[in-house]
């Protein structure tokens, strides 16, 4: 008997893994490399050296809000797939478990955030653009700090990051 | 008795090539001559009368000590299983991967005691591959600028 429960438990293993797959990085890998789509990756160890850039200040700074981080990913369609895409999104992101956080109009673009908590944490940060082109996801995954996130904006520099300092506004 | 096994355990490992260097001048060195190959380097010099030096790249430049091209559009599948198996994620850290529908654009970097030392971009297609290998001494300073080149709002406007 204790034999059958231990395969049983051991079966269930790869069950459980999958489980806690994250539903946002599926959508993810469900559409990157795919033709029509354009992803974008930024590696944990990118913000490892971001760490190690500029006097101490700004190195102390870049550190609070990238210790935690495990990565950006972006992720936008072409014209023929667009009409979709956001609400794609929205139907693969279980509402038990990422929860709206602010939506900004700017012109006619339309500035989403959304956000997933496990207990006290945010594991992941989600920013998406409408309006004005191809719609546009952003996400960050590990422990985010609000506070802090709009920093990167400043810090890393990217076209596109300045968006995040809405969340100042908040 | 004792020496004797401990030389063959060292034999044993050298042969199943665990001590083998692994690196991106093995992969280059090892196909640069093959056919359906277009490998070559330019010296720093001559990069600079090709580059236009903007904001940007102002400084970059004279830190690089080698740059060296990989092309190839045959037998890419196998050359990009080889690329990878060369390229481990113990000496290379991927930064950056960009994909746009089936081709694959990957920043590796190689770290050094202060800095990078060299920075390898792919492009991988399912029926071609692009390597470009810079080597010299960068700061994490570069390489933040390298990744001010990703422009999202050029990527929806490419995707229009």
């Amino acid at each position: 008997m204790m034999k059958k429960i231990i395969i049983a438990f051991i079966l269930m293993i790869p069950c459980w893994a999958f489980a806690q797959e994250s539903a946002l990085n599926n959508f993810y890998e469900k559409y990157s490399g795919k033709e029509g789509y354009v992803s974008v990756y930024i590696t944990e160890f990118t913000f490892e050296l971001f760490k190690k850039i500029g006097n101490a200040q700004e190195g102390k700074d870049f550190e609070k809000v990238v210790t935690q981080l495990k990565g950006i990913k972006m992720l936008t369609p072409d014209s023929a797939n667009r009409a979709t895409f956001l609400d794609d999104l929205l139907a693969a992101l279980p509402k038990n478990q990422y929860k709206d956080m602010m939506v900004v109009r700017d012109g006619a673009k339309t500035i989403r955030f959304i956000l997933k908590e496990e207990g006290p944490k945010i594991t992941e940060f989600i920013m998406t653009i409408e309006g004005e082109g191809s719609p546009f996801l952003l996400f960050l995954e590990g422990d985010i700090d609000l506070n802090e996130i709009a920093k990167l904006s400043e810090m890393m520099d990217i076209n596109g990051f300045e968006h995040l300092e809405k969340l100042k506004d908040k | 008795m004792r020496t004797m096994t401990i030389l063959l355990t060292l034999q044993l490992f050298c042969a199943t090539g665990l001590f083998a260097w692994q690196d991106y001048d093995q992969f280059y060195n090892e196909h640069k001559n093959e056919t359906g190959v277009l490998s070559f380097r330019i010296p720093t010099d001559l990069l600079k009368v090709f580059v236009d030096e903007d904001e940007d790249l102002d400084g970059i430049l004279n830190k690089v000590d080698q740059v060296s091209f990989f092309i190839s559009d045959e037998r890419a599948v196998e050359l990009m299983k080889d690329l990878r198996a060369n390229l481990s994620e113990g000496t290379y850290k991927d930064m950056i991967e960009m994909k746009d529908g089936g081709s694959t654009i990957r920043l590796k970097a190689k770290e050094a005691a202060d800095g990078l030392e060299e920075l390898i971009i792919s492009v991988e297609d399912e029926d071609s591959l692009f390597v470009l290998c810079v080597k010299g001494v960068f700061s994490f300073e570069d390489a933040r600028r390298f990744t001010k080149s990703i422009n999202t709002e050029r990527m929806r406007e490419q995707a229009k």
